[in-house]
């Protein structure tokens, strides 16, 4: 694990990256934003409403990775028990909850020009919503719960059974009839959408992943800062 | 005129998404600054610190 699963070797590193980081996010996100509102293309059927793709997709994407590194972590932390694990899903939930916010509200608002309303119970849709209520359960039990070996063990459990949902999201317009499109980019296939829109989707990517990456430093220094003064006394 | 319109309430929406996207983002991060910021840091050792977060030590926590 490169020595990062030490609390201080993480510490040091996000210390020091930080403001490269902010460097970095800042120009993709400018670059980005001008390529998705100015220099793609319309879609020939969507028109300017494709644009909303650029913060949609990535929003999804990273929510759906995110929750994936939560179940290996708790996982990690459940079995193994190694703390810094938990600690890290713990960062991390937050981070996942807001792009899954994003992704479903995102999603509604390019819904209504496109499919002509907001919400309609899909598969892919009711999946993703699933997901953000696991999100939203992940960060409200370990508020609620004083016990912190308690919110620890309960968190592990739900980030473990919150991935059988994982699947389930990506696969659902495979398995079932939904209005929601199949994907156009995937691992194993090239991608079906053209180089000018898939630029500007890889570059808000990339620009959303490095905030989430930063975000995430700030946060697991919270939590071990705050971690080390509750067991001092 | 209706062109128009549908034109504009297209891109009302395009502006939405954004605004929500990097509004919520922007919230994420200052209030995990702030967040970090309030906090005191205390420096530990290498040792103390793999001792704290290794769960088979919870007793000596």
């Amino acid at each position: 694990m490169f020595g990062l699963q030490n609390p201080k070797t993480f510490f040091n590193f996000s210390s020091s990256n930080i403001f490269w980081l902010k460097v970095i996010f800042l120009l993709t996100a400018i670059v980005g934003l001008f390529f998705a509102l100015i220099i793609s293309p319309k879609d020939y059927l969507q028109q300017d409403a494709v644009r909303i793709m650029y913060v949609h997709v990535p929003s999804s994407w990273i929510s759906l990775f995110i929750f994936a590194v939560i179940g290996f972590s708790s996982f990690l932390s459940l079995i193994f028990k190694i703390r810094v694990f938990s600690v890290y899903a713990k960062s991390l939930a937050p981070i996942g909850l807001v792009f899954a916010f994003i992704s479903l509200s995102t999603g509604s608002l390019w819904g209504y020009p496109t499919w002509g309303t907001f919400w309609t119970w899909d598969a892919r849709l009711t999946s993703m919503m699933i997901l953000f209520f696991t999100y939203v359960l992940y960060v409200v039990l370990w508020r609620w719960i004083e016990d912190y070996f308690l919110a620890e063990k309960i968190t592990n459990i739900i980030g473990i059974l919150g991935c059988i949902n994982l699947p389930i999201i990506r696969y659902s317009v495979d398995w079932w009839n939904t209005l929601h499109q199949p994907s156009s980019i995937t691992i194993s296939s090239a991608p079906t959408i053209h180089a000018s829109m898939l630029f500007p989707l890889l570059l808000m990517f990339f620009s959303f992943c490095i905030l989430s990456l930063l975000i995430f430093l700030l946060r697991y220094k919270y939590e071990i800062i705050s971690f080390r003064n509750k067991f001092n006394d | 005129m209706i062109e128009i319109l549908n034109i504009n309430l297209v891109w009302l929406f395009v502006i939405a998404s954004y605004l929500i996207t990097f509004s919520s983002l922007a919230f994420l991060y200052f209030r995990s600054v702030k967040k970090l910021s309030a906090i005191t840091y205390v420096e530990v050792s290498k040792e103390e610190d793999i001792k704290r977060f290794s769960k088979t030590s919870i007793q000596k926590i």
